[in-house]
């Protein structure tokens, strides 16, 4: 990369870390006034947190994403395929936010971002190229059939598991990221300014957003960000042909899911489960639940584990097993580079 | 919350679960699928390690979380 696209990259970074910054308290001020806020359940009293800061995330993204498009034309295609993916998923978050949606329904709604992809692939074939994901050792996977059957998957898949992850102050912005950031040296291995260019996009506006999200809380995501946080993994791990990266760095995401889904059996929403997988003290312990009908998530198994913790030493868990996963994506990536 | 030992123990369970990824990759894809059969009989066996994989995992984490929550130690405060 020249100096002047490192330049530009940074430009892009700025813009999203500052829309992000300016727009997040504005709106914490907009939803506490018209009532949209949500009880942070893993707090001694169960404090009201202004909620919906997803539309202060897609804002920064959107204006990022414009940045970039100026300053990269070249890539204008695949970055509003990308935007287009992560709108479509963000209103399916909102709808969900305001109007609250039956578990089902969010799932299968949040397939329909991939028509975005798939028309793109149809209109500029010779830009969006889907299928023969890149894999290390082997170079490019020998999927054809199932590639199309498990497309659907790709974005949905993501979407919804970076939504069930987020359940603690800070953990979404911060370990979307770590996945980013993951993604763009892996991208940088094997020359994909694409990858680059998109992860920045959004990761300048999740580090505009983050402190407001950190530990204490003053505004929650909700689905609208977590929803198109997730769908723009999915949407970039397609377009720059790394979903295996990307998956290697979901992993905990996919951990948690799997668990929930394997322990409920179906695809229900956390407010229609009575049973909570964890308790709170008056002190703000959290203790798992001994309840066998409670949903077995990744949080329950580690307080059952590692015993009972504060939410910031749950944080903080995470936070290294993202890590772990981030650096496990990075070796994948310098090995699909080598291969 | 012993955070270390948490992280040591899921640390280990992620690069298990990579490191087994990698190994069905290379097996389905550098000695399947070169097999000399027929191209539907191939992708019949690779897609069947592909599940095979996934179920074993599945299995894993399922005896894991019975154990785990069957065998629940008091609270001590």
């Amino acid at each position: 990369m020249s100096i002047e696209e490192l330049i530009n990259l940074a430009i892009a970074l700025g813009t999203g870390i500052i829309t992000a910054h300016v727009l997040t308290p504005l709106f914490m001020v907009l939803m506490r006034k018209k009532g949209i806020v949500r009880e942070d359940c893993h707090k001694p009293g169960k404090p009201k947190v202004a909620y919906c800061g997803g539309i202060a995330i897609f804002l920064a993204f959107s204006t990022s994403i414009l940045t970039v498009t100026v300053l990269f034309p070249y890539w204008r295609v695949e970055l509003y395929t990308l935007w287009g993916t992560s709108a479509i998923s963000f209103l399916i978050g909102l709808i969900d936010d305001l109007k609250i949606l039956k578990g089902e329904v969010k799932t299968a709604l949040s397939v329909l971002p991939v028509i975005v992809i798939v028309l793109a692939a149809f209109l500029w074939p010779e830009r969006i190229i889907l299928g023969r994901p890149r894999a290390p050792f082997v170079g490019r996977l020998r999927l054809t059939i199932m590639y199309w059957i498990l497309l659907p998957l790709a974005i949905a898949g993501p979407a919804n598991v970076v939504n069930m992850l987020d359940i603690m102050n800070g953990i979404m912005p911060l370990t979307s990221i770590m996945i980013l950031l993951s993604l763009s040296v892996a991208s940088y291995l094997v020359a994909n300014p694409l990858g680059i260019l998109a992860s920045f996009t959004m990761m300048g506006a999740l580090l505009g957003y983050y402190p407001y999200n950190k530990y204490p809380a003053k505004i929650f995501s909700g689905d609208s960000g977590s929803l198109m946080v997730g769908a723009f993994l999915g949407a970039l791990a397609v377009l720059t042909r790394l979903e295996l990266v990307v998956l290697i760095a979901l992993l905990p995401h996919l951990l948690n899911a799997f668990l929930i889904l394997s322990s409920t059996r179906s695809l229900k929403e956390h407010r229609e489960i009575k049973a909570r997988p964890l308790l709170v003290l008056e002190d703000g312990t959290l203790i798992p639940s001994t309840d066998n009908k409670a949903p077995l998530s990744l949080t329950r198994l580690m307080l059952l584990i590692g015993g009972s913790a504060d939410e910031k030493e749950v944080i903080e868990a995470y936070m290294l097993l993202q890590l772990t996963a981030s650096i496990l994506a990075i070796i994948t990536g310098w090995l699909v580079a080598i291969s | 919350m012993k955070v270390l030992k948490i992280y040591a123990l899921f640390s280990l369970l992620l690069l298990t679960l990579w490191a087994s990824l990698m190994l069905i990759l290379i097996i389905v894809e550098k000695y399947i699928l070169k097999l000399k059969i027929s191209s539907a009989e191939r992708s019949i066996i690779g897609m069947s390690l592909y599940f095979l994989w996934l179920l074993g995992w599945y299995y894993i984490f399922r005896v894991i979380a019975f154990k785990l929550t069957k065998n629940v130690p008091p609270y001590k405060r």
